[in-house]
């Protein structure tokens, strides 16, 4: 009969199908002059701010991993990035100063906590006025290079997020102030555990399983990276990695711009924090 | 988009520890909610999941098999393996479950309900059920429930399985499959399962083995782009299976069962989801000892669109449109017709604080026979987090198959079966790893379709009101699943006031399982009081219990050895009057398995 002759027809034309599908280009590349341009930035940051080779060294990697610029990179970061200058320190506050250098000295107490990569950057701080000017001329730096980040930013994850686009280079100052003072903070006193705990605290009843999501079985891990201000509020939310589903990391956003403020927010150092929140939605099989 | 967009992500994530505080310590919000049945938003009615572990575990013979380990699934059966097999979901006939294999409906035009019996569980990846009235989304045949069979997919990685298994009555099986998907959203996936059996005599005046053999492909490719994701599936199912006719005399028929899928998927918005499918369905049987069949091929284009408004409201409107062409000859009574089938759709359901609500409706318009219109109407309160009540109410039809209308005594203006069913239910979480459901229900059924002596013909003349209710009772812990499930019914006609043929008033059902590490064993059983064999007699095929013992042994990383012994207590019972069942026999299964989850769990 001719229905023999079917399951083997359909076999091997599927299985030709399947090879042409998965041989077949996956959809537009990305350029890669963009994600260069961002690796060069981050790495502008980290090698002149703090002296972390490690950093440098991870940074280095992945520019190296996605693209053939990381040659250049040293080249264009000594050519732009201004060097701290007494400029710096003046254009800041008093009172900035004042509390940057009382969190500088607080770190100094804890030095024992402080990984080897961190040690430096806290033996750097170790007298007041170095801390200000270091974190000083970070933030300087900061703001010349993450204008760059932000501008690339706005353009390519803007349409994810909901807070990033209006005024980009307010975001890079702030975003600079972070770059350059989270260290000192990460390293000692304030633990980072008990940030993100007070976060999944506010979010628990702010999440949901989108509806959508829900009934196409989607599931996934978005990650989102927010920056937490001195006073608990949430600013700055954006993907880092998406889930795969645009209505899962819509929601992730969304949930967490309703939070909007931790209700306590000790601990965070006066120029905020910059954290990764990452959230998971996940369906469950067996409805018990 | 997201192609240009992953590599950035990922470039910002491997750049961000450098300057995050949290990288280390990255605890993750979890966020979850209990899968729903059928893809659309079935998330206050009464469903029964039987998950791939389950399938696994369970070592059915085919569909039929593993649905009747779930109270309310009455099964009559006309022999072993391949024999004719009716499903009686929830008290309404055999021809009131819609049956679909990934979403595509593979009940026949011609007559009868979807051959169950060819649908062998390995190439299926889970079952989803929806009991009570689903016209509302799904058209014709939905009144006592939805039953969703889904194939297996690739997942992420590669995966390979390849098993061998030998039991009683000359049973062999013989699987293998291959899936990969890849990073880029390309995917494929080949199965295929060989099943042959010598059977037994399916008659009890016979001691003639009638077999069954049946081969399963599935197959599936597919590919994500950076604006649509477009996937090609065929599943079939094809073989011979020989049967005793009426005489006790030997025949055999050859049968197909496929649904071939061209499925495109694209988000026009991050909350809109648009579905294209075309797809054809066949439902073939041929004789071989005559020149009777029977065959369907229906031709549907499907086009479904999910639009979340708010992060409470989902709404669901489509088209379907089909083309249903039928050719049977039966006992000298030859038809060759062809019908349009269309329909739109709508649905929405809603959440807001501790309620949940679902509106839905269709038209449907059947070039045969006109219009019908149906809908539904749910309503669920969480009374506490632990606590959710329901009530719903919808009606459903059957439209009369084209045996009815043009078959022997066959009348072209029949009007479609009508059903209206209430329900209350409650669902109650004793903790998160207990769970007990309780659903009332009534549903009405008017203008049954039967063959009347006095009028000579088919005519719309039957009623019958089911009333039932459920309790169902889930445990599951580390290594200890358990589930219960009873059903009290009272399926009646409401002419004659005769409990409907071959369904139970009380049936109830078990299966625990326990897995360790390295093995995994279980036990499903089942009890079901009597029934009558059918209306034009007063057989009754006397209750009966049923024991099914599991085992499975992982033997190193990738090898297991599966057991299964069916009827343990060699129960002699009757499915339908006449018929034999299977007594005490036993499977063994040898597997390998490459990728994806490993051991005997």
């Amino acid at each position: 009969m001719i229905r023999a002759g079917l399951p083997p027809f359909f076999a091997s034309s599927l299985l030709l199908h399947a090879a042409v599908f998965v041989a077949w280009p996956a959809g537009e590349t990305q350029p890669l002059a963009q994600p260069a341009t961002l690796q060069l930035t981050l790495q502008t940051v980290e090698g002149k701010t703090w002296p972390d080779m490690t950093a440098y060294a991870r940074a280095a990697l992945v520019s190296s991993e996605n693209s053939s610029a990381p040659e250049s990179a040293p080249a264009w970061a000594e050519a732009d990035s201004p060097i701290p200058t007494a400029t710096a320190s003046e254009t800041a506050g008093a009172d900035k100063a004042a509390s940057d250098a009382r969190e500088a000295s607080l770190d100094t107490n804890s030095l024992q906590a402080a990984t080897d990569s961190d040690m430096a950057a806290t033996t750097a701080v170790a007298t007041a006025a170095t801390a200000v000017k270091d974190s000083m001329s970070g933030a300087v730096m900061s703001n010349g290079s993450a204008s760059s980040s932000s501008e690339f930013d706005a353009e390519t994850v803007g349409s994810m997020h909901s807070a990033a686009t209006p005024d980009a280079p307010a975001r890079a100052e702030e975003s600079g102030a972070v770059l350059a003072t989270v260290r000192p903070a990460l390293s000692l006193a304030f633990s980072p555990d008990q940030l993100i705990q007070r976060l999944h605290d506010a979010a628990a009843t702010y999440f949901y399983y989108p509806p959508l999501a829900r009934r196409h079985g989607w599931e996934g891990e978005v990650r989102l990276a927010l920056h937490v201000a001195h006073d608990g509020r949430l600013s700055d939310i954006r993907v880092l990695s998406s889930s795969g589903h645009r209505v899962l990391d819509r929601a992730a956003i969304d949930c967490l711009t309703r939070v909007a403020r931790l209700p306590d927010a000790t601990g965070v150092p006066p120029s905020g924090m910059e954290t990764v929140l990452p959230v998971v939605y996940r369906l469950i099989d067996t409805p018990v | 988009m997201r192609s240009r967009l992953f590599p950035l992500a990922g470039a910002l994530l491997a750049a961000f520890p450098v300057v995050s505080v949290c990288a280390a310590d990255e605890r993750p919000v979890v966020v979850t909610a209990t899968r729903t049945a059928l893809g659309a938003d079935e998330v206050l009615a009464p469903t029964v999941v039987i998950t791939r572990a389950e399938i696994e575990r369970q070592q059915g013979m085919d569909v039929a098999d593993l649905l009747r380990f779930h109270a309310g699934f009455d099964i009559g059966r006309n022999g072993g393996p391949g024999q004719a097999t009716s499903l009686f979901l929830r008290g309404t006939d055999s021809n009131h479950a819609l049956v679909m294999i990934d979403g595509v409906r593979i009940n026949p035009g011609t007559i009868g309900g979807a051959a169950l019996q060819n649908l062998h569980p390995e190439l299926i990846e889970r079952i989803e059920i929806v009991k009570g009235p689903r016209s509302s989304l799904y058209g014709s045949d939905a009144i006592g429930g939805v039953i969703n069979i889904i194939t297996r997919r690739a997942a992420q990685g590669t995966e390979a399985d390849v098993s061998a298994a030998g039991g009683s009555f000359g049973t062999t099986r013989f699987t293998a499959g291959a899936r990969h998907a890849s990073d880029g959203g390309a995917r494929f996936g080949v199965e295929a399962s060989s099943y042959r059996t010598d059977g037994f005599p399916p008659s009890t005046s016979s001691d003639v083995d009638r077999g069954h053999d049946n081969l399963g492909v599935n197959a599936h490719v597919g590919k994500r782009f950076s604006l649509f994701d477009i996937e090609l599936s065929h599943f079939q199912a094809s073989g011979n299976t020989e049967y005793l006719d009426f005489f006790l005399d030997p025949l055999d028929q050859d049968f197909l069962n496929s649904v071939t899928a061209l499925r495109l998927e694209a988000m026009p918005a991050a909350s809109w989801m648009t579905r294209l499918r075309l797809s054809q369905a066949k439902d073939e049987i041929d004789q071989n000892q005559s020149e009777d069949y029977a065959h369907t091929d229906r031709r549907t284009v499907d086009w479904q669109n999910d639009v979340q408004i708010g992060r409470a409201q989902l709404l669901t409107a489509g088209v379907e449109l089909s083309r249903e062409e039928t050719a049977s000859a039966s006992f000298g009574t030859v038809f060759d017709e062809e019908r349009d089938i269309g329909a739109v759709y709508l649905q929405d359901a809603i959440e807001y604080g501790a309620h949940r609500g679902v509106l839905a409706a269709r038209y449907t318009d059947y070039d045969g026979f006109g219009e019908q219109l149906t809908w539904g109407v749910e309503y669920g309160y969480w009374l506490t987090a632990a606590t959710r009540l329901t009530a719903s109410a919808g009606t459903a039809f059957r439209a009369p198959d084209q045996t009815d209308r043009f078959g022997f005594g066959g009348d072209p203006n029949l009007e479609p079966e009508e059903a209206r069913n209430v329900e209350l239910g409650l669902l109650h979480r004793f903790s998160s790893a207990q769970r007990l459901t309780l659903q009332l229900f009534q549903n009405d059924i008017d203008q049954l379709i039967e063959f009347d002596f006095d009028a000579g013909g088919m005519i719309n003349v039957a009623e019958a009101r089911i009333r039932g209710a459920e309790l169902g009772y889930e445990y599951a812990a580390g290594p200890w699943h358990f589930g219960a499930e009873a059903s009290v019914q009272d399926p009646v006609s409401r002419a004659t006031g005769n409990q409907l043929p071959r369904r139970a008033k009380r049936s109830v059902t078990a299966s625990l399982a326990y897995a360790a590490e390295r093995w995994q064993l279980g036990a499903d059983v089942l009890a079901t009081s009597n029934r009558r064999d059918s209306d034009f007699s007063d057989v009754v095929l006397p209750g009966y219990g049923l024991a099914n013992l599991t085992a499975a042994l992982s033997l190193g990383r990738d090898w297991t050895l599966r057991a299964r012994v069916e009827n343990v207590f060699d129960k002699e019972y009757e499915l339908a009057a006449g018929f034999r069942t299977a007594e005490r026999s036993y499977l063994l299964q040898l597997g390998w398995r490459y990728g994806g989850e490993r051991g005997g769990s």
